[in-house]
């Protein structure tokens, strides 16, 4: 059944990988300027040579079916502003590094999100439901680039607890990674909230109650799990978002992740770089979405994998 | 009164205390649960009836809650006692079951793991035994193949069905009272029967005395011993279930059975309903709450509800 599912999953975003392949493709090519046009002007001749090379003085529709050619053979090509390094390197290396700091970011903000969220539900309408949810407040209010700055200041300049950038200790990755998963952390403990406190007015849970559940294992075992469905269904974007990296979190920690390329590349119009990370996020997403279809499935069991009108 | 009360109502208040107002839902509410004993509770919608049952397990919902007399289970106030011991309570010595088992099973939870969990919590038994044991009583309530069903979730159940796990699920810790709210309001006609039927299967198997919540003068007929009408928070009258049928002395609940179609009737005879709409709780006139609808009122009903006196032995 699983395995069907996953098979039919995938075969459907083959298309969707080709559309948007195409798409980016062309409107790549309608905005102004391209790879070689600079502030810095280079000779036309040289220009002219450089085009020659990757193929730039061919008609669009043939530049078009060599990249898809290259795709399918999983070659995303050369990189123009990247001298000597192909756009698969390029996410190779980054791509580890922004990956790291994603599945942190995304485990501190599961890890304060969820419990802050659910301490806020079962103390519903009390001190520390507001002092919790006005904290949210502030935490969706304060954007990373102000973050990121107030940690370093605190927590490396003042205190000395973490060095303040770089990448590749373990304390090296907590300012990062509490940078990134902050928005995520308060909206995911909103989220949390909501679906706790919509869980805890449901018939089901005066039964339990009924039954002599006491109140952790209430909440543990009759509660929790459907309240974190809404959370599930943020979690597909949300990872795809946090493991391709974040510019702005790069550049505050000085860390060598994919997500400076996501911007650069598109302000030098370095086509096939935007391309090959635009490519990458899609698969991401696309996968990312199909996890958690699958762990919803194993969380909710109404949910069935195909023809739900076939049960009763 | 009933002999040997297991369960005994002393001038049971629960009000809810709303942006409106407070909303005395029960206002003084007294009566007993004899050992083995089916009581019957009647009432229109608003009357009082839930929330009287919900109070002797503690579970009314915020802003409710319990501000006067006390709710006796074997000597003990179960109105005062500490939540810790009232969990002792719940599921092992009183069970409940719900108006609508299609909300009131956890969809997330197997039946297996619901219907056994009273045996996990109160007696500790392994996950095990306390499995089979629901297999066991899951056949006893009528579920056809319980031990392959312990796995599946509730939504593969139909609505009689899983009625049927909520009773075994209230059943299975061997409580002394059984409390059912509405148990069959939510099922249909043929259903309804069905699970009556149940009922009265499980209460001469187990003994347990059951206080049956209805709006339904057709289930409280054929399945209780005695019968309490219940009007604006109020007990307004209480006899055994014959002697109600045959001889109302309250005008409320003349006018409830005047209102009940009757094969008798004949298709001339009309069913006359009850004039008027239900008062508002949180302003209870300060005499008689029926006053306004009621087709026998007299001058003085405006000062003073009247009492609940004594006319036979029962009621």
């Amino acid at each position: 059944m699983v395995v069907r599912f996953i098979l039919r999953r995938l075969a459907i975003s083959i298309p969707v990988i080709f559309l948007v392949a195409t798409t980016t493709f062309f409107i790549m090519r309608l905005a102004p300027g391209g790879p070689f046009l600079s502030e810095r002007a280079i000779p036309p001749e040289i220009r002219a040579n450089l085009e020659a090379k990757f193929g730039l003085d061919q008609p669009l529709w043939v530049q078009y079916g060599r990249y898809m050619g290259n795709l399918l053979r999983g070659d995303l090509g050369p990189s123009y502003k990247y001298p000597e390094r192909t756009v698969n390197q390029i996410i190779a290396e980054g791509f580890p590094v922004s990956l790291q700091l994603g599945v942190a970011a995304l485990a501190f903000a599961l890890l304060v999100g969820i419990p802050a969220g659910v301490l806020s539900a079962v103390k519903h309408r009390t001190f520390v439901d507001y002092l919790t949810m006005s904290v949210v407040l502030i935490g969706i209010s304060i954007p990373n680039f102000v973050l990121g700055p107030l940690l370093i200041f605190v927590f490396s300049l003042t205190l000395y607890w973490f060095p303040p950038g770089l990448w590749g200790s373990p304390g090296q990755m907590v300012l990062p990674s509490v940078t990134l998963g902050m928005l995520y952390a308060v909206y995911i403990a909103r989220l949390t909230r909501a679906g706790m406190l919509e869980v805890l007015g449901e018939d089901y849970i005066r039964t339990a109650r009924a039954k002599g559940v006491g109140s952790f294992r209430l909440l543990w075992k009759h509660a929790l799990n459907g309240s974190l469905l809404p959370v599930v269904s943020f979690m597909g974007p949300a990872v795809a978002h946090l493991v391709t990296g974040s510019i702005v979190v790069e550049k505050i920690f000085a860390i060598p992740g994919l997500g400076r390329y996501f911007v650069e590349s598109a302000f030098s119009r370095d086509y096939t770089t935007v391309m090959g990370t635009v490519l990458f996020y899609a698969v991401l997403l696309i996968l990312a979405n199909l996890a958690v279809d699958i762990l919803y499935k194993f969380m909710d069991p109404r949910v069935e994998y195909q023809s739900p009108e076939l049960t009763g | 009164m009933a002999q040997n009360p297991i369960l005994s109502f002393q001038d049971l208040k629960t009000h809810f205390f709303t942006g409106h107002g407070v909303a005395k839902a029960v206002d003084g509410v007294s009566m007993d649960l004899g050992e083995g004993e089916t009581l019957g509770i009647v009432g229109e919608s608003g009357s009082g009836k839930t929330v009287t049952c919900l109070s002797v397990l503690r579970l009314v919902p915020s802003p409710g809650r319990i501000v006067g007399g006390r709710i006796l289970f074997e000597g003990r106030d179960l109105a005062g006692l500490a939540e810790r011991e009232l969990q002792q309570v719940r599921g092992k010595q009183i069970g409940m079951v719900f108006q609508d088992p299609m909300t009131s099973l956890n969809p997330f939870l197997t039946i297996g793991d619901q219907v056994a969990e009273p045996l996990l919590v109160h007696d500790r038994l392994s996950r095990r035994e306390a499995r089979r044991r629901a297999a066991e009583l899951l056949g006893k309530v009528g579920i056809p193949e319980p031990a392959s069903r312990l796995s599946d979730y509730p939504h593969r159940f139909s609505g009689g069905m899983r009625q049927r796990v909520m009773i075994a699920m209230a059943l299975i810790g061997n409580p002394k009272v059984l409390i059912a709210d509405e148990p069959t309001t939510a099922l249909d006609v043929t259903i309804q029967a069905q699970v009556l039927e149940l009922f009265r299967k499980m209460k001469e198997e187990f003994g347990t005395a059951i206080l049956l919540i209805t709006h339904n003068l057709g289930v409280v007929a054929g399945m209780a011993d005695r019968v309490a009408v219940m009007y604006a928070g109020r007990v307004v009258e209480m006899a055994e279930t014959e002697e109600l049928f045959t001889n109302p002395r309250h005008p409320y609940t003349i006018a409830l059975l005047r209102a009940v179609p009757r094969l008798e009737y004949g298709s001339r005879q009309r069913l006359e309903p009850i004039a008027g709409t239900p008062p508002d709780l949180t302003r209870l006139p300060a005499g008689c709450s029926f006053y306004d609808r009621c087709p026998f009122r007299q001058e003085r009903c405006q000062e003073e509800a009247p009492s609940l006196a004594a006319v036979g032995e029962q009621h």
